[in-house]
């Protein structure tokens, strides 16, 4: 049994990888015609779309699809499944993207969703690592911040994204 | 709270690490939860690889005790 599907890889950043799509070496926005094994999937889930050009193809790879991707004819090869010990090395791989991003996140390289759920992203992140540092890694956007440093701290820090010199005293005390 | 049971294959491990990357994005995780849960996943992968090595050595493989998904 095989069928074709054209996968069109969405805009935004890639689930598993967190880079931004559109950038780099690889044209995300390029779609990949996949020819599905027997030993595939019924129709392409849902969630290879949130995926960028490379993840996808890794993620996929271990289910023994045949990836024809053009322009890219070096990915234009076949990943044979072997059974378990496959799968083990793909969910590995998985858990350690997993990581990854939980650190990136932690240490500020990442925007992310303020922790107090206004559902803004947090800006990109010279000051947040502090934020972070004191709230447990819990970050959050650039106004709860502000809130909250102004509530929490009302004694050195001032205003919003005014840094006293007591705020820079501190900071480089953390460092 | 309804409870949410994982399926006791690889894919419902794919599918726990893939949860928890959405969740994440969309702030409804923590990084502290995401590393535990990266973390837990891989001791089942590194107790389920031991079981293959083990039975690898007694000709016995795939062993019995590893559910692939279909």
């Amino acid at each position: 049994m095989i069928k074709k599907y054209n996968l069109k890889i969405k805009d935004g950043y890639c689930l598993v990888c967190h880079r931004p799509k559109g950038n780099g070496c690889l044209d995300f926005s390029k779609e990949l015609q996949l020819i599905i094994t027997d030993y595939g999937f019924s129709s392409v889930p849902e969630k290879f779309y949130d995926l960028c050009y490379q993840c996808a193809i890794r993620c996929l790879s271990w289910k023994g699809i045949r990836i024809l991707s053009q322009p890219y004819d070096n990915y234009n090869y076949m990943y044979p499944n072997n059974g378990p010990l496959k799968e083990i090395d793909f969910i590995n791989w998985l858990a350690d993207q997993l990581e990854i991003f939980s650190k990136r996140i932690t240490n500020g390289e990442l925007p992310y969703r303020c922790h107090a759920y206004c559902g803004k992203y947090g800006e990109k992140h010279i000051c947040s690592n502090y934020a972070i540092d004191i709230l447990d890694d819990h970050p959050l956007c650039h106004q709860h911040k502000t809130i909250y440093l102004e509530r929490k701290l009302p004694k050195i820090y001032k205003g919003p994204y005014q840094e006293s010199k007591t705020v820079k005293l501190a900071k480089l005390l953390i460092q | 709270m309804k409870k949410k049971k994982i399926e006791r294959t690889t894919d419902g491990l794919t599918d726990l690490l893939f949860d928890e990357m959405e969740n994440l994005i969309n702030g409804e995780s923590t990084p502290q939860m995401a590393r535990a849960k990266a973390h837990v996943a891989k001791t089942i992968l590194s107790v389920k690889k031991l079981e293959i090595d083990v039975a690898q050595l007694n000709n016995d493989y795939p062993p019995k005790s590893i559910k692939l998904a279909a």
